[in-house]
């Protein structure tokens, strides 16, 4: 087992994502059970990233389907080509063909394929990213359940398509809501909280490997001490990454006031965070962080 | 945490156990899950503790309250489980069912040693993640379980505040395109779509406006009322606006925003004396409707939860519930006092008030505030 899922990290870092063991498990067990995997976690935490790398790792295409409010099947799964059935039925009336009958319309000809019965019908096995599956309606969950768990999908004209090669699947959410029992009995889970000081440091390291390691360290050990303020909108890995960026490009030297206040908007995302970082938290935290006041 | 077992025939023999614990200690495992779990380590061949972990982390739970729950079950039943194989091996006759027995040993009722394994099981001291009381009165409910009863809250209302809306009606103009139901009725005209369908979504904006009375009488039941209209106030779609009272009225819907219920109650108290004081609600109806009169219209449910015991005049009530109820769409009273199946609405503050109500309903428990977010949310 050592051997299997240290092979797995080893991967995932080659293709630019640190990734712990219980990530790596995760991920070879999901192909070993044909399983879909659940994530969830923070926002910005690598949550969507996991399927980008899953699908550079196995050399194949990503399929996502971003969650909405009002995501219906038509959208998601599949859809008749109304215009084409249309189109057909004049074709046929001018050139007087009577032999048609209805179910040629109902043929594969005429499908408009959807995030999810691509995913079924590709030639290959391809990764399906389903998205803040929690900003989706409840009834949407229940239209996910027969591919999630029998890799098919029924269409009543036509009965069911099972996929030929069964796709990796991949559900994000970010708990704005309950996703129902159904569902998650479907799936392997996974929790993913913010990375401890090690793991930001080196995917700090790894996505910005022009930054200075001193200067990475002191950015790793503030977005740290960051985490622990009361804050309304926490940074997340992905904004931890995007600051390291634009203190390598303001040409920041250390992680100072003046530093991380030219730079602040990529960490916070809140009028109220920054103001309050400015005025009242942001000496203690550099202190606290190691790093000289000035 | 560090240990491994000795072969992969123990550790499935330990992880059926486990499940069993699990569902014991309420837990719930599909068989789903557990057959997952089982090919999981067979094809892993997991033996190492901190990686079974993980294994059991992934394919049993499948939401992150659970995690904790997990690892502390799972520590304790392998304590107990390691000290019993260690026994064992001084009596390899021992039947298997005796392992478990050791289990109960450590709560110090070593003399049974025979009964069904099940229930040993569930005996492991210490812990339990037993199911919240969702009918049992919140005065009655032990401090040490509050947080355990804000988690089902807090459950319930994200359950209620995704309350569909993606429910769209025919609309005679404006809105989008309905294709299907325009091709439909194309039907009619050869395959001409002449009359265009379209479709509206289907709102649900119904304005909620709660008064909550936060006089010593009712501090236990408001402050879980508070704190479940904070999880459902976290919903962006949700239009709700809170007051609390006791001799005095105060706007709280502004520190709702707060993503803190603690701190947001720090906030508040710095402008709010009357937490836990006595009670005037006429005056304070009076002032809900005179000086936020805009927050009471025919859109707007009001809602109210006191007790009735009202220590101002009847008349200044009577009035103001005459005009909220003229006004309002529906008002709706939360008495947590209903719970007792004998009470019935004598004290002169309710007594005046009820006539004036649309719907009375207890407020006491779990299953009661279920019940408070279904009224809104149909």
């Amino acid at each position: 087992m050592d051997d299997l899922t240290d092979d797995t990290v080893e991967e995932l870092r080659r293709n630019g994502y640190i990734a712990d063991e219980e990530i790596a498990t995760a991920l070879f067990l999901a192909e070993e059970l044909d399983k879909p995997i659940l994530i969830e976690g923070e926002a910005g935490v690598g949550k969507t990233e996991i399927a980008h790398v899953l699908a550079k790792l196995k050399k194949t295409e990503l399929i996502r389907l971003q969650c909405y409010e009002g995501l219906d099947f038509n959208s998601a799964l599949y859809e008749w080509n109304y215009q084409k059935q249309i189109l057909s039925v004049r074709l046929h009336e001018l050139q007087n063909k009577t032999e048609v009958g209805i179910s040629d319309f109902y043929s594969e000809e005429y499908l408009s394929y959807r995030p999810i019965s691509t995913a079924l019908m590709a030639n290959q096995r391809v990764v399906l990213l389903i998205d803040e599956i929690d900003r989706a309606d409840e009834e949407f969950e229940a239209l996910l359940l027969e591919t999630l768990a029998e890799y098919q999908l029924t269409i009543p004209e036509l009965g069911s398509v099972k996929a030929k090669f069964k796709p990796y699947i991949i559900l994000t959410s970010n708990r704005t809501r309950e996703l129902s029992d159904a569902l998650r009995r479907r799936c392997l889970y996974l929790w993913m909280d913010y990375p401890n000081y090690a793991k930001e440091l080196e995917v700090i390291q790894l996505k910005v490997p022009e930054l200075d390691v001193e200067l990475a360290a002191k950015a790793a050990q503030f977005v740290q001490a960051l985490r622990e303020q009361d804050l309304n909108k926490v940074p997340g890995l992905s904004e931890a990454v995007d600051w390291s960026r634009a203190l390598q490009a303001t040409g920041a030297t250390t992680v100072d006031r003046k530093a991380v206040e030219n730079t602040v908007g990529c960490l916070l995302k809140d009028r109220r965070d920054i103001a309050k970082l400015k005025t009242e938290t942001l000496d203690p935290l550099l202190a606290k962080a190691g790093n000289q006041p000035l | 945490m560090a240990g491994t077992f000795d072969s992969v025939e123990t550790t499935i023999d330990f992880s059926l156990r486990l499940f069993r614990y699990l569902r014991k200690n309420g837990i719930q495992l599909g068989t789903f899950q557990t057959i997952a779990c089982t090919r999981a380590i067979l094809s892993l061949r997991a033996v190492n503790h901190t990686r079974l972990m993980w294994i059991y982390r992934i394919t049993l739970i499948n939401r992150k309250e659970d995690l904790f729950h997990l690892k502390q079950l799972f520590e304790l039943l392998l304590e107990s489980y390691l000290s019993s194989a260690a026994d064992a091996q001084n009596d390899i006759d021992e039947p298997e069912k005796d392992q478990v027995i050791t289990v109960k040993r450590r709560e110090g009722t070593d003399e049974s040693s025979s009964g069904e394994d099940d229930e040993e099981l569930a005996e492991i001291e210490g812990y339990s993640v037993a199911e919240v009381d969702h009918h049992k009165d919140f005065r009655y409910m032990p401090e040490e379980e509050y947080p355990a009863i804000l988690a089902v809250l807090e459950q319930i209302a994200k359950k209620y505040v995704s309350a569909a809306r993606r429910k769209t009606k025919l609309a005679k103009r404006g809105g989008i395109i309905d294709l299907r139901s325009s091709v439909r009725d194309s039907a009619k005209f050869d395959g001409e779509i002449i009359n265009w369908h379209y479709k509206k979504k289907l709102l649900t904006h119904t304005r909620l406006v709660i008064v909550v009375d936060v006089s010593g009488s009712m501090e236990v039941y408001s402050r879980f009322l508070l704190n479940f209209l904070f999880f459902l106030n976290q919903n962006r779609h949700f239009n709700v606006e809170v007051l609390v009272f006791s001799t005095t009225l105060q706007p709280l819907t502004e520190y709702f925003r707060m993503k803190n219920f603690h701190a947001m109650l720090d906030a508040v108290s710095l402008h709010f004396s009357g937490w836990s004081g006595g009670t005037k609600i006429g005056a304070c109806l009076k002032e809900l409707v005179d000086s936020y009169g805009s927050l009471v219209t025919s859109k707007s449910v009001v809602v109210v939860m006191s007790d009735g015991w009202d220590t101002g005049e009847v008349d200044v009530l009577d009035h103001a519930m005459a005009k909220i109820s003229n006004r309002a769409k529906s008002v709706v009273w939360i008495n947590p006092l209903k719970g007792d199946a004998n009470y019935e609405p004598l004290a002169l503050g309710m007594a005046t008030a009820r006539p004036y109500c649309d719907e009375f309903i207890s407020g006491h428990s779990v299953e009661s505030l279920r019940e408070f977010a279904q009224l809104f949310s149909a």
